[in-house]
């Protein structure tokens, strides 16, 4: 039991996504189906163990995973390779699991190289935290889902562009109206969640210190992506901005999220470590 | 028994004979009864489409039953053998598998892949199992090839490329639109081509059509044809604000529609794409309008490009389909071998059976005074004896019916219980079900006698 708690079994289960993520890559590439179904049973296989490892940190270690860079990042990642095999068995988009479990690893990369070992979170924290990093987490899934369709959609609108007949995107990618469509409606469910993660988290600070959020980088960003998303969709439902331009706009918010998530926390805020 | 097939399709006849030979669905019932009826055939299956008139029979000789399809084809057709001998294909055993699994999955078909054939042959069968003209050699084949029908369907794209101009321009078409229920359609001039295309988008469904044309008596005429709204030419501009999908093939050397006209109504279209097809050559769409966002142009080449490209991907596709048809024949020719060992099994316990009732009968007259628990105890233990002694031979008989050199393998073990391997062979596995009437069927009293060997119809 205590080798699935040690940094080698979470090393293990990151070679595995890593591999995963190659077949669908191959199969990205290539157009190849034996490497997609590999890539599908190693990930089912990835699922396994992170849920082992996630499972024994809170029966043994008594540890939510959400107390830590380390931990959220983990959760992160279980969490988008569950909603990819759930999205999947309700509407199958090819490329979409590919994309969503890139995005995961490439978090849990990241957050592997910056803080270079099985971090440990502060226990004990009180119910409005746990909201607030649920919600806020929550909200990060519902923003790469809905970058991940943005980016089908250029995908797909470049091969219908510039007539690449053959191509994997043209051939296998749902109609772009959509793909919109399921990037704007992630969106939605993300924006309200993003929201509550920031009023409750204001709400906690001032508890917690008696004053009030100060221009704090993590606050500020987080403040900036909701007005940009929000911006997103009402100029997506007034009609003002569609097709590929709605597109990149959704792709550049998810981009402020990729920063605010993972630079800001780690370098620029003074008191959100992460 | 024999799985034989003769029929005629488009590559070996041509349509004045194809005609002839097709079957009216009013009249398939009479067809198939006389088949049917036909000595020497067990099972039969009638497919007649457009493109093939094709009979599946389960028969005791092939050369008997080809001529007796013969006979079959010259009453559909009223045309004598000799004149369309010449254009039938006959298959027998696992040819007929083969060829089978071919129609199904669209690769014997004109178009490579195209999938009604599946549904028209799914439809054959269930009426030939309706009618009782299929037994269970049929109903395994046709349903494991139907099924494999759907498969190669789901798991291959061999059906999905377009393969039409009007096909490329509709598939194009969903690329950008969720469903053509909700979509308008433009159609400027009144070409043959365009008329193509406004029928293939009909049929999908699309929600209007309007029609332009430089005479408005002709976007009149053609507007009535296909049930849509005629509109002056000069109202072209106003059209482009309704229209979703515009299909362009009106004469002219200058291009109708630029980009300076389509950026002024994208603005008040509120986000909803337009999408060109441009048959018209000299061209009508100027092809700068693709740089506009939600505009997508395409002319009769990137239609042609699409339809050559689909054809590659449905002949790639049939190669791999191809190997998936040898694996399925293999499964079928293995499940065929073990019906030959379930027939010498159902022989063997039929000899059993009787061997055991002559006894018992035997035993009882010389005991009578054996009460009715006594003569079931008996029966029990005498049918223990024949249940131990026959399950290694049908273990072994079912093992050997399925190696490959079974047709050598089978005889002599027919040899080795006493039977004759050809007798066993005729033996109809679903006519074992019915009740035979024996020696014991006196001794049975009200169900007291117990039959000990239950003749099976399958492994």
């Amino acid at each position: 039991m205590m080798f699935l708690l040690s940094p080698y079994f979470y090393f293990m289960v990151l070679g595995f996504y890593l591999i995963s993520n190659g077949f669908f890559f191959m199969d990205f590439i290539k157009d190849n189906k034996v490497a997609n179904r590999m890539g599908v049973a190693i990930l089912l296989l990835v699922w396994i163990l992170d849920t082992l490892f996630i499972g024994a940190r809170i029966l043994l270690l008594h540890e939510w995973p959400l107390f830590s860079a380390f931990q959220a990042t983990m959760l992160f990642s279980w969490l988008l390779i569950s909603l990819s095999g759930i999205i999947t068995l309700f509407y199958r988009v090819d490329f979409f699991v590919f994309f969503l479990n890139l995005c995961g690893l490439l978090f849990a990369l990241f957050d592997v190289m910056v803080h270079g070992h099985v971090g440990s979170g502060i226990i004990h924290q009180s119910d409005l935290l746990v909201v607030h990093i649920s919600a806020a987490l929550l909200s990060y899934i519902a923003f790469s889902i809905a970058a991940i369709f943005s980016l089908l959609y250029l995908l797909e609108s470049y091969s219908l562009r510039l007539k690449r007949f053959d191509s994997g995107p043209f051939r296998r990618l749902p109609p772009l109206a959509q793909l919109d469509r399921f990037a704007f409606r992630a969106s939605l469910v993300g924006v309200p969640l993003l929201f509550l993660a920031i009023v409750l988290g204001a709400i906690w600070y001032y508890i917690l210190t008696g004053h009030v959020v100060d221009m704090d980088a993590k606050p500020v960003i987080s403040v900036l992506l909701f007005l940009l998303y929000a911006s997103y969709l009402y100029l997506h439902v007034k009609g003002k901005v569609s097709g590929r331009k709605a597109a990149w706009l959704n792709i550049l918010a998810f981009v402020l999220v990729i920063i605010n998530f993972l630079v800001v926390s780690a370098f620029v805020s003074s008191f959100h470590r992460w | 028994m024999n799985i034989v097939l003769v029929g005629l399709n488009y590559r070996s006849a041509p349509v004045e004979v194809r005609e002839h030979f097709t079957v009216p669905e009013d009249e398939l019932e009479q067809a198939l009864t006389r088949l049917k009826e036909t000595t020497g055939i067990e099972e039969a299956v009638l497919v007649s489409t457009c493109n093939r008139t094709e009979v599946y029979v389960i028969a005791d000789m092939i050369d008997t039953a080809r001529k007796d399809l013969e006979s079959f084809f010259a009453s559909i057709s009223h045309v004598s053998p000799q004149d369309f001998r010449a254009h039938i294909y006959v298959y027998t055993g696992l040819q007929v598998v083969f060829h089978l699994h071919r129609v199904v999955t669209g690769l014997d078909s004109m178009v490579l892949g195209e999938t009604q054939i599946l549904g028209q042959v799914r439809d054959a069968f269930l009426f030939a199992q309706a009618k009782k003209a299929t037994g269970h050699v049929f109903n395994q084949l046709f349903r494991d090839a139907i099924t494999f029908g759907k498969r190669v369907q789901t798991e291959t794209g061999i059906g999905q490329s377009a393969v039409s101009v009007s096909y490329a321009a509709v598939s194009l078409a969903k690329k950008v639109f969720d469903s053509l229920h909700e979509q308008s359609v433009l159609v400027l001039g009144a070409g043959k081509m365009a008329d193509l295309t406004v029928k293939y988008l009909q049929s999908q469904g699309v929600k209007q059509l309007f029609v332009v044309n430089r005479t408005f008596a002709r976007a009149k005429d053609m507007a009535e044809q296909v049930g849509g709204v005629s509109l002056p030419m000069d109202k072209l501009e106003e059209a482009l604000l309704i229209a979703d999908i515009v299909i362009t093939s009106s004469g002219g050397a200058s291009y109708l529609i630029t980009p300076s006209t389509v950026a002024k109504r994208m603005a008040l279209r509120k986000a909803r794409p337009l999408f060109f097809i441009d048959i018209a050559v000299p061209r009508n769409v100027d092809p700068s309008l693709s740089h506009l966002d939600n505009v997508y142009v395409y002319d009769i080449d990137d239609l042609q490009t699409v339809v050559t490209s689909g054809l590659a991907t449905r002949q790639q596709e049939a190669s791999h389909v191809n190997g998936m048809i040898e694996e399925q024949v293999a499964a079928f020719e293995t499940w065929l071998s073990s019906q030959n060992g379930v027939r010498l099994i159902a022989s063997l316990q039929q000899k059993a059976t009787e061997v055991q009732e002559s006894v018992l009968y035997s035993l009882f007259h010389k005991m009578p005074d054996l009460d009715d628990k006594q003569k079931k105890i008996i029966q029990k233990h005498m049918a223990s004896v024949v249940h131990q002694l026959l399950r290694d031979p049908i273990l072994v008989t079912k093992q050997v019916a399925i190696e490959q050199d079974s047709a050598l393998l089978l005889p002599i073990l027919a040899r080795a219980f006493g039977l004759t391997y050809e007798d066993a062979m005729t033996q109809s596995v679903t006519q074992e079900k019915a009740p035979r009437q024996t020696k014991m069927d006196a001794l049975e009293v009200r169900g007291q006698v117990t039959h000990p060997v239950t003749v099976l119809p399958a492994l």
